[in-house]
């Protein structure tokens, strides 16, 4: 088993831009081994897309964030792709098996996503994943899927011109895993179920333009929404940092959506460590969730929580504190 | 001035649509910076060196080759980074499928032997917009490319 790990850095890497790491790494993957791309702080504009490449379910492209190098759910804060061309998605995906883990997507030019999908992913073997990543200010919708097996977890998909997720039918269609997201304030809907197969657990749609949810859902469980499209008695939680939700902040271009203690979303949602299709562990911050699971990306964590022997602790307004000092 | 990252050789998949529309070719500029811009040891020979690396070892021999060319933003060379959305006869393809994962290449092979060989040697040229402009065309019709104009 070989895991290549290339660093993506402003200075002193092996890549400059994602974008020149997958053209540089792009390859006949086999069986057991990863191509994986380490991302830290900074400011990527080149959109790139993944395609050309061979990957099996053992052998996948892992783009990921470490934990000091990734967003603390607020925009700015880590690893970030920001693009701006009209037409160029942050990521546009055409591989089967790919990972995306703790970054931050930015697709300002017009019909853009964050996350988009070109070619044809078979709809019954593929594994695309995109894990506690930060959607925000897409000029349509903040990740967009058509076909394949895509899960979608502990993400924050905020402030986008059209829907948060949209699940429709590129070339194949696909399975939709999207499980304790949380998706506010984009101008059409939070989570839209056009096409394909979808099944949303534990997440929270709030203050999204047309309406929270839409669509036929083949599971809508624990889907709590500001409006009444949610799974019901999770309705009408208000996206607020004084009710309902109480989220830290929901300015506009600076919300910082992780819960408070008083939040409706805390301790009402199902663990999902044990799903069968997909079974998740974590937050967005990497806090492990454990007793009652919160609604959404966040799971509410005390500040005193971090233990002796961590390099640091994030505290669950998204701060991070490294032995006293916040940062 | 603006530093372009030309991919140097010919990357393949065993599916002709796949290794038509995803995979690299030679003269495919991947991305580009302003004048100045930090590269990355795998991109560039010369930061490869300066890290304390001997030229011979460096991973991207005869897989990179930047380009500088002083006087043009790089905001004019971003065309140069678009797939080819349309076919061969200029057809436009549905929404969000790619025919090329460029439209524009840099004919490397077409240039004088002493700047292949400058580009062999050091991994990097400077040059100047009328300089390149011939060795700068569309894929699908040889068109030459005219936006650093």
């Amino acid at each position: 088993m070989v895991d290549t790990v290339k660093t993506i850095k402003s200075s002193g890497g092996d890549y400059s831009s994602l974008s020149a790491w997958e053209a540089g790494q792009q390859k006949v993957i086999s069986a057991g081994n990863t191509e994986q791309a380490e991302c830290y702080n900074f400011q990527d504009t080149t959109g790139i897309i993944i395609d050309g490449w061979t990957t099996v379910a053992t052998g996948y492209i892992r783009i990921y964030t470490p934990s000091t190098e990734r967003h603390t759910g607020t925009r700015g804060t880590g690893y970030r792709l920001v693009v701006s061309g009209a037409g160029v998605d942050a990521i546009n995906n055409a591989e089967e098996y790919v990972r995306l883990e703790g970054l931050e997507l930015k697709a300002s030019g017009s019909g853009a996503s964050g996350f988009d999908h070109s070619g044809s992913i078979s709809a019954t073997v593929s594994d695309q994943r995109i894990e506690s990543c930060l959607v925000y200010e897409c000029a349509a919708a903040g990740v967009w899927m058509g076909d394949g097996i895509v899960k979608v977890s502990n993400c924050i998909i905020v402030g986008n011109t059209g829907d948060g997720i949209t699940c429709d039918f590129g070339n194949t269609g696909g399975t939709f895993y999207l499980y304790n997201n949380t998706l506010c304030a984009n101008t059409a809907y939070g989570i839209n179920r056009t096409n394909s197969t979808v099944n949303a657990k534990n997440n929270y749609c709030g203050g999204n333009t047309t309406a929270d949810y839409t669509g036929a859902f083949n599971t809508k469980t624990k889907c709590a929404s500001s409006d009444t499209s949610g799974t019901a008695s999770y309705q009408s939680i208000a996206y607020s940092t004084s009710a309902g939700a109480y989220f830290t902040s929901v300015t506009a271009g600076s919300q910082n959506l992780h819960i408070g203690l008083s939040s409706a979303l805390k301790d009402v949602a199902d663990d999902l460590s044990g799903d069968a299709s997909y079974p998740i562990t974590v937050d967005i911050d990497g806090t492990t969730r454990s007793g009652s699971w919160d609604i959404g990306a966040d799971e509410y964590v005390s500040a005193a929580v971090g233990g002796p022997g961590a390099s640091f602790i994030r505290l669950n307004n998204g701060t991070r504190k490294f032995g006293g000092i916040t940062a | 001035m603006c530093e372009l990252l030309i991919f140097a050789k010919n990357n393949t998949h065993s599916d002709p649509e796949k290794d038509r529309r995803g995979c690299y070719k030679i003269g495919a500029t991947v991305v580009a910076f302003e004048d100045g811009h930090t590269w990355g040891r795998e991109e560039s020979k010369q930061q490869w060196i300066a890290d304390g690396n001997t030229a011979a070892s460096w991973p991207g021999q005869d897989k990179w080759a930047i380009i500088k060319i002083p006087g043009v933003p790089a905001a004019k060379a971003q065309e140069l980074l678009m797939q080819q959305t349309e076919d061969d006869n200029g057809i436009p393809l549905a929404r969000g499928n790619t025919y090329r994962r460029r439209r524009w290449q840099f004919a490397i092979a077409a240039v004088p032997t002493a700047i292949r060989n400058t580009l062999s040697s050091d991994g990097e040229y400077t040059t100047t917009v009328s300089a390149i402009r011939n060795y700068l065309s569309r894929i699908r019709d040889g068109a030459q490319f005219t936006g650093f104009d």
